[in-house]
């Protein structure tokens, strides 16, 4: 499945109205705000489909995954989108992740673990913002144009004087290099869930983590929570690879239609993350130019400092840190 | 005072929905505690043991409440078991530090609840160590969840 799909919940008491963009969507927030209320009309409507009293509008199937054997109902659902509910314990099994990742479905869990088995996008973590009886889904983090995520009010600072990555191959290696000659100090931790250790082991340091906001849903609340006794600045971009795409340096009118609108272009069965989309997408535009791109290390035409300079000005403003 | 296990923990019952839907008691529902969380969660009047005022749903079964008040009343009122409190939001934190004020409470989280900006006295069960703050809660119990 791929494109935005709106989608209307309707009964007597209750009316529910939101988008969904991505292949998993992730529902947290306070409670007694409409997530149980929500996921039993979609639970009823399963059931009994009109019989329930309950109306949906939506270009696709909606289902709640009822069946205490999940594995069984996931089998049998094509095309579909998918509501799963906080009791359902195997959400954080590697099983669970295994199985949707090759499904054509999208997926809304109601949740708040950190579920590090799913590559969930920050973009894609909501809250249900009530009105009355009506229902919508607001974003639990903004960002502000430079990629910079936060919860309730926009960082402040500005300064940092260690950067760290998750990265360990090209996307590493281009920020050691636009680095190298400041009194910045570039890191990698390897992985997103590492980052955390790294910044608790590190509270003296004013820190920038650039990590793929495709797959950063499951780190980016602790994270901010480390805000109380640590200096951090988020910067979550999509990931390296769209920002070298953003970066204009490949001459292909797909490619600005594509990041113009992701959702359109991103077939959730083949990418079970839009990162790994923008990876494959890149190699692929890029392999016939002076820009080819790989994974492992950075082509040099990308260090050089006109076009640095381009890539990380979607990021940074640079003459502050250099 | 109030004791966190972070992380899996094969014990604690982790769908409080349906296991308060099967055991809790009516009288529970009306206790002075038990109507002040109802109204500052769910925004809802308790009529009787067995009727509660929604804004939204009007007279409701306590079947009917949200997941976080559930979990907060079998906290309150059943200490055989040992609960997964990641079902509640951030809203439940301020009557979890209150049910735990004057008694011991053990509880399971599985996500970092915001316990706010004022001091409390939590002891994360992993560590063995009491935390004062946020701050100290995230730095001690974040790489558990």
């Amino acid at each position: 499945m791929k494109g935005i799909h709106h989608i209307e919940v309707k009964n007597r008491d209750a009316s529910f109205k939101f988008d969904l963009f991505r292949n998993i969507t992730v529902i947290r927030g306070n409670s007694g705000t409409g997530k149980t209320t929500l996921y039993e009309m979609i639970s009823d409507y399963t059931r009994l489909g009109e019989a329930s009293g309950v109306n949906i509008s939506c270009d696709k199937n909606c289902i709640a995954l009822i069946d205490t054997d999940w594995k069984n109902q996931l089998e049998e659902t094509k095309d579909s989108i998918v509501f799963i509910d906080e009791g359902a314990k195997y959400l954080n099994t590697k099983e669970f992740a295994h199985t949707i990742k090759a499904t054509d479905n999208y997926y809304v869990i109601f949740n708040r673990e950190s579920l590090r088995e799913l590559p969930y996008s920050i973009e894609e973590i909501y809250e249900i913002k009530t009105s009355g009886k009506y229902h919508s889904f607001k974003k639990i983090y903004k960002s502000n144009k430079r990629h910079r995520y936060y919860k309730e009010t926009s960082p402040k600072s500005n300064k940092f004087d260690t950067l760290i990555t998750e990265d360990t191959n090209s996307g590493f290696q281009f920020y050691e290099n636009y680095f190298k000659n400041s009194d910045i100090k570039c890191y990698t931790s390897g992985s997103n869930s590492a980052i955390f250790d790294w910044l608790n082991s590190h509270p003296d340091k004013n820190t920038l983590i650039i990590a793929d906001g495709a797959a950063f849903g499951s780190e980016i609340d602790r994270i901010l929570k480390l805000r109380t006794s640590s200096n951090i600045i988020l910067c979550l971009p999509e990931s390296f690879e769209w920002l070298i795409l953003k970066g204009g340096f490949i001459k292909d009118e797909n490619i600005e239609k594509i990041l113009e609108s992701p959702s359109s272009h991103i077939e959730s069965e083949k990418y079970f993350s839009w990162e790994k989309f923008f990876t494959e997408l890149l190699t692929e535009k890029s392999a016939q130019t002076p820009f080819k791109y790989t994974k492992k290390h950075i082509n040099i035409i990308y260090l050089n400092e006109h076009n640095s300079e381009i890539i990380i000005s979607e990021i940074l403003n640079y003459a502050k840190h250099r | 005072m109030l004791n966190i296990y972070f992380g899996d923990m094969p014990e604690a019952i982790y769908n409080t929905n349906i296991y308060f839907n099967n055991t809790y008691k009516d009288k529970w529902i009306t206790e002075p505690l038990s109507k002040d969380i109802i109204r500052n969660v769910d925004r809802s009047e308790v009529i009787d043991e067995k009727t509660i005022l929604s804004p939204i749903f009007g007279n409701m079964s306590p079947k009917k409440l949200s997941g976080g008040v559930k979990t907060l009343l079998l906290i309150a009122h059943d200490k055989s078991k040992i609960f997964n409190v990641s079902t509640c939001g951030d809203n439940c934190a301020k009557w979890l530090l209150k049910i735990a004020a004057d008694k011991k409470v053990v509880i399971n989280l599985r996500h970092l609840m915001d316990f706010g900006q004022d001091e409390f006295k939590i002891r994360i069960l992993n560590t063995g160590k009491i935390v004062k703050n946020m701050g100290e809660l995230v730095s001690e119990a974040g790489k558990y969840v």
